[in-house]
């Protein structure tokens, strides 16, 4: 099967499959949304016009057998940071499209005003589907509604009322296995993208899961599985995440004074144990939920969860630790139920958990509501639904929120949120929240790996020295990571044993045919870093967006009493990569 | 010399001690980080993570009085 790529224009309604162009050859996910991104979107268009585009492309190892191999990476010009975006989700849709040898979806244009459609994917097959049945739907709704219509096990990319309404924290939701769409590709506002294009839904029926095109599938297969035990026997991967989830992250990071509490007040909530991951464990096993839970097929580190009420039926899934972070600590909230309960808000309007955390708690820091209100901040999540004034202003993420309120103690770097690691305590975070071309990103180079839990070597986060370099080597791995659409948890298995990275190459190697070393992975990330730098240097960003809020560098942060204090001068040789840098990084061609 | 020793994740399980609780410990001066689990049966090569009063520390760091110490064996996610 030819790799191709479908091309769905919204203004004439019509579809069309184009051949893979050989250029993009070792690009996926994020390489691939990016450079399209850089390639076809006017940089300075609006991010809801009709020029701007939405694409969503599975990574280079989409649809094979290599573990944690179906992430799926939704990007085009964000509606929320006016810079490029990629965020990248888990659930199934990644698998299916790579299955159907479909590298990327690329949609245009806009449907007629009042118009709402489905995209529905066939292997030899698409159309564009009225679905005005389904305006106003939340995700979960829409979602049975979809899957009652298709007899098939149908993949489901779908937003909700906040991406209809064009909110810019509206984000794009994708059905895990079990069809509960619970997997958010959240960040950069590309719901209201989506919904700007009158495109409710992407509906892939296939049950294909693992048929990707192999150049070796021998080879591939042999390397695959030695991969697999590699992430089994690594104690993060094998253990801890299947056990305890993210969410195991709230005591260490409290333990550390580093947990962003009431706003950015304090390092450390003294009802983190309430919210931890252990004690959500201990839940999820009384009431009969699920710890262990894969969020796509093949998945082996299965990080997920499913999070029951007190009654014992499902209220989320899964619970993740910056949601209850966002939802929790940074609003002075300690109950994890009413947590969740928001959680499943957010999933079903289909708004990031982030950022409408983040906006919750400036408007507390605003006095619209006490901190630590939880049953205040569910009735402003339901806001959002019904689209009133204040609900739009939450629905719209922290930086507008924090402009209509007044308020400047606003924790956004090119108006997105920062997440759940005060910068003053993990200063590495610090570095990546400013620099990212994504805006401010904790998975674009996860410092706390080396500043707090010791995996891959250790660099003291309360000191500025040495943070610039941890960034930048993560932010160009996390770039290859999310090229090949694997999940970022390999890292933890990359950073301690050394056959890992030889193992990725092999399956690289043995999928495409090319002979990538060691040295490729990393002018690849550079080179991916440098695609997405180039198109917000067009769109207009400079180095000074590549700062954080003031208050970071004036407020000391208890219990440490430290501010951030890594300098402009030092944030501006982030991207100092060891190659020369390529003067025509936007167009240049990636790779053999 | 008084310190308190506070246990998370897979280390409390193990040991029966509850995650977060603070327990008590007297002892002698020039005790180091891995001395003071061995009295707590907590085993050593387990735990990945020691802070001291929210600060990053070592298994061979010597606690001193009113210290309060957090360990954790190897942690993560995103």
């Amino acid at each position: 099967m030819a790799a191709r790529i479908l091309r769905v224009n919204m203004t004439k309604l019509q579809t069309e499959w184009q051949n893979f162009p050989e250029k993009y050859k070792m690009l996926g996910g994020r390489g691939l949304t990016s450079r399209i991104v850089a390639d076809e979107v006017p940089p300075t268009c609006h991010p809801l016009s009709p020029a701007n585009k939405l694409i969503v492309a599975p990574g280079l190892l989409g649809g094979t057998t290599a573990p944690q191999s179906g992430r799926i990476s939704i990007g085009g010009k964000s509606p929320l940071t006016g810079g490029v975006k990629e965020s990248n989700a888990g659930g199934v849709i990644a698998q299916k499209l790579a299955s159907l040898g479909i590298r990327a979806v690329v949609v245009e244009g806009e449907a007629p005003a009042g118009e709402l459609y489905v995209l529905e994917i066939e292997e030899n097959d698409t159309r564009l589907r009225r679905a005005d049945d389904l305006a106003g739907k939340g995700c979960y709704e829409a979602t049975d509604a979809i899957w009652d219509r298709y007899d098939t096990k149908a993949g489901v990319v779908i937003i909700g009322p906040a991406g209809e309404m064009r909110l810019t924290a509206a984000g794009i939701s994708v059905t895990d296995p079990n069809g509960s769409p619970g997997r958010f590709a959240g960040r950069g506002g590309l719901g209201a993208l989506m919904g700007a294009k009158g495109l409710k839904a992407i509906v892939v029926l296939t049950d294909k899961t693992f048929a990707a095109p192999y150049h070796d599938e021998k080879r591939f297969k042999a390397a695959a599985k030695r991969f697999v035990e590699v992430l089994r026997k690594n104690p993060v991967s094998g253990q801890t995440l299947p056990a305890f989830g993210t969410n195991g992250l709230v005591n260490v990071i409290n333990e550390a004074g580093a947990l962003p509490t009431r706003n950015f007040r304090d390092g450390r909530f003294e009802g983190a144990e309430k919210v931890s991951g252990e004690r959500m464990a201990q839940l999820i096993k009384e009431r009969g939920g699920k710890t262990g839970h894969p969020c796509h097929p093949g998945c082996v580190i299965k990080c997920s969860n499913i999070y029951n009420d007190k009654n014992g039926d499902v209220l989320v899934s899964p619970l993740e630790y910056e949601t209850v972070w966002a939802l929790g600590p940074h609003c002075g909230i300690d109950d994890l139920d009413a947590i969740a309960f928001m959680n499943r808000l957010c999933n079903d309007i289909g708004v990031d958990t982030i950022e409408t955390g983040g906006a919750i708690g400036v408007a507390m820091e605003a006095g619209v509501l006490p901190f630590g209100d939880a049953q205040g901040a569910i009735e402003l999540v339901k806001e959002i639904k019904k689209g009133t004034p204040l609900g739009r202003i939450i629905g719209s993420g922290a930086a507008v929120t924090g402009q209509v309120f007044g308020v400047r103690r606003v924790g956004v770097v090119k108006k997105q949120h920062i997440t759940a690691y005060d910068p003053r305590s993990v200063k590495g975070m610090g570095v990546t929240y400013a620099t990212s071309p994504m805006g401010a990103d904790h998975t674009a180079g996860y410092s706390v790996t080396v500043n707090i839990l010791r995996q891959g070597g250790y660099v003291d986060p309360l000191t500025a020295a040495g943070q610039v370099d941890i960034s930048r080597n993560l932010q160009v791995a996390t770039a290859v990571i999310d090229n090949l659409g694997l999940c970022i948890f390999i890292a933890f298995s990359f950073l301690e044993q050394e056959d890992s990275l030889g193992l990725l190459l092999e399956m690289i190697n043995s999928k495409t045919g090319s002979r990538w070393t060691e040295a490729d992975f990393t002018r690849l990330g550079e080179e991916i870093l440098q695609t997405e730098r180039y198109f917000n240097r067009r769109a207009g960003f400079s180095e000074a967006h590549d700062r954080l809020p003031d208050f970071f560098a004036e407020e000391k942060l208890p219990p440490h009493d430290v501010v951030f204090d890594v300098t402009p001068a030092e944030l501006n040789t982030l991207f100092n990569f060891r190659q020369e840098v390529r003067k025509d990084a936007g167009k240049a061609a990636s790779l053999r | 010399m008084q310190v308190k020793l506070r246990v998370y994740a897979s280390l409390a399980e193990d040991t029966g001690m509850d995650v977060a609780d603070n327990y008590g410990f007297q002892i002698e001066p020039g005790t180091t980080v891995s001395q003071l689990l061995q009295e707590a049966g907590i085993n050593q090569r387990d735990v990945r993570i020691v802070m001291i009063n929210n600060k990053q520390a070592d298994l061979d760091t010597e606690v001193r009085d009113g210290d309060e110490i957090g360990v954790f064996p190897s942690m993560g996610g995103a």
